[in-house]
């Protein structure tokens, strides 16, 4: 299925984020510094309070691909950034609730035009009532968020999991998702089928 | 850092060869140099009052403070008439305090000369300028050495804040009293305009699982953790002065047991 603005991204892609900074990557992993202040209102009426720049890795093609891009996005910057690094997690990991009344997720919000123009951009979201800077909320979201992060170098692009095709997989309806004894037989049967099918 | 310039002649007035820094950095380091050698009963403040020039202690301090907090120190080494105006004075914020009824180049020259006889033991020698200037960039805490390459807007490339030069200057007083219990802090930027200290301790045994200190944006600093067992807290504060190390010393040792 077509992702189009402000869809919710699949569980199964992954949301990441260049980081221009070196002290944003430390021995233990990602800097809380790289998500502090990171997030800004949406600039258009969305269902979310905040947001944070980033991308899908469904859809900017392979590691080195991304790695390009990156450095691209750096140079058009213009004032001497250098991609130092990517940090990103499973969208299903970062679909969480922060209670008592915020969430978190990632939308699909493609940039159509402009020199930052990026098809396979997305936000990291947050939902709920806007959170203050300095609040405790602030702080319970940094600690939140922290953890769900992991980061690459740009030589280690390779280490990127991949992710699923939004183009190519429907995701099933709840119902038909959950295992059964049926689903498994009925799903075995279609395999074989599959098999002698193509002898 | 730039080579001094040595005077023309040896009975001149001793040059002082500036570096090549901001004034505003300059005189940050100055202060806070100036600050800690007062509160340590180091550093012989010379001020006149009308008619008199007299060396006073951290107890005569704040009595003097209004009379002088309209100067100017002038810098004029500094090209192009420097000029910077005596802040808001306050007895925990570090500062080079003069009067304007000083000769300028002489107030330089003692402050200067001053640091290098306590630094250097050298009274007369503008030589060891430069290692001096050395010497009071070892006292900046190594973690925020280049941290005012983060003083303009967009830093990241993200539309970050530019972190103040007082939010670098407070930041600078409060990691000379950070305690060394749980290690040294990942440093960084943060794009709110302030600036982050990170601990997550290596090795399962330890209680905690990470401790976030923000310094900033201005002049006040916010602890928050998550212990390993789940458990959360937090500690704010403001002020940097001997409380404030004792504070936290009593939290990172309470965080680490």
């Amino acid at each position: 299925m077509q992702l189009s603005d402000g869809d919710p991204a699949r569980h199964d892609d992954v949301w990441l984020r260049i980081i221009t900074n070196e002290r944003h990557i430390t021995k233990s992993g990602l800097h809380y510094a790289a998500l502090k202040g990171a997030f800004k209102p949406p600039k258009v009426n969305r269902p979310w309070s905040s947001e944070a720049s980033g991308r899908l890795r469904s859809l900017c093609g392979a590691p080195e691909e991304i790695a390009s891009q990156a450095t691209d996005y750096c140079n058009k910057l213009g004032g001497g950034q250098k991609f130092v690094g990517l940090m990103f997690a499973s969208v299903g990991v970062i679909n969480d609730q922060l209670p008592p009344d915020h969430s978190t997720s990632v939308h699909y919000t493609p940039i159509t035009q402009g020199k930052f123009e990026d098809a396979a951009h997305a936000d990291l979201t947050v939902a709920g009532p806007p959170i203050a800077a300095k609040s405790e909320q602030e702080e319970d979201l940094l600690q939140f968020l922290h953890g769900k992060f992991k980061i690459v170098h740009p030589y280690q692009m390779d280490f990127l999991p991949p992710a699923a095709q939004p183009t190519l997989v429907e995701p099933l309806p709840p119902e038909k998702a959950t295992p059964t004894l049926v689903g498994y037989l009925s799903g075995i049967v279609r395999m074989i089928g599959q098999f002698f099918s193509r002898r | 850092m730039t080579v001094a310039r040595r005077p023309k002649s040896d009975t001149a007035p001793p040059a002082i060869a500036m570096p090549d820094t901001s004034v505003d950095d300059f005189v940050a380091r100055a202060w806070y140099e100036a600050g800690t050698r007062l509160r340590s009963n180091e550093f012989r403040i010379l001020c006149r009052a009308p008619g008199s020039e007299t060396t006073i202690n951290p107890a005569d301090f704040l009595a003097l403070l209004h009379e002088f907090s309209s100067g100017i120190i002038h810098i004029p080494a500094f090209s192009k008439k420097a000029a910077m105006p005596i802040k808001p004075l306050h007895i925990d914020q570090p500062m080079l305090f003069m009067s304007a009824g000083m000769g300028k180049s002489h107030l330089v020259q003692q402050y200067v000369l001053e640091l290098m006889r306590s630094r250097l033991g050298a009274l007369t020698d503008p030589g060891p300028y430069v290692a001096l200037l050395d010497a009071v960039e070892e006292t900046v805490p190594e973690h925020l050495i280049g941290f005012e390459q983060y003083s303009a807007p967009n830093w990241d490339g993200f539309d970050a804040v530019a972190i103040a030069p007082q939010t670098l200057s407070y930041a600078r007083k409060l990691m000379r009293v950070l305690p060394s219990t749980l290690g040294e802090p990942d440093t960084a930027p943060a794009a709110d305009g302030s600036i982050a200290l990170q601990w997550v301790p290596e090795g399962r045994k330890h209680p905690l699982e990470k401790l976030f200190l923000d310094i900033g944006p201005g002049e006040e600093w916010r602890a928050y953790w998550t212990m390993k067992d789940g458990s959360r807290g937090r500690q704010p504060g403001t002020l940097v002065n001997d409380n404030t190390k004792i504070i936290l010393e009593q939290l990172f040792r309470k965080l680490s047991k």
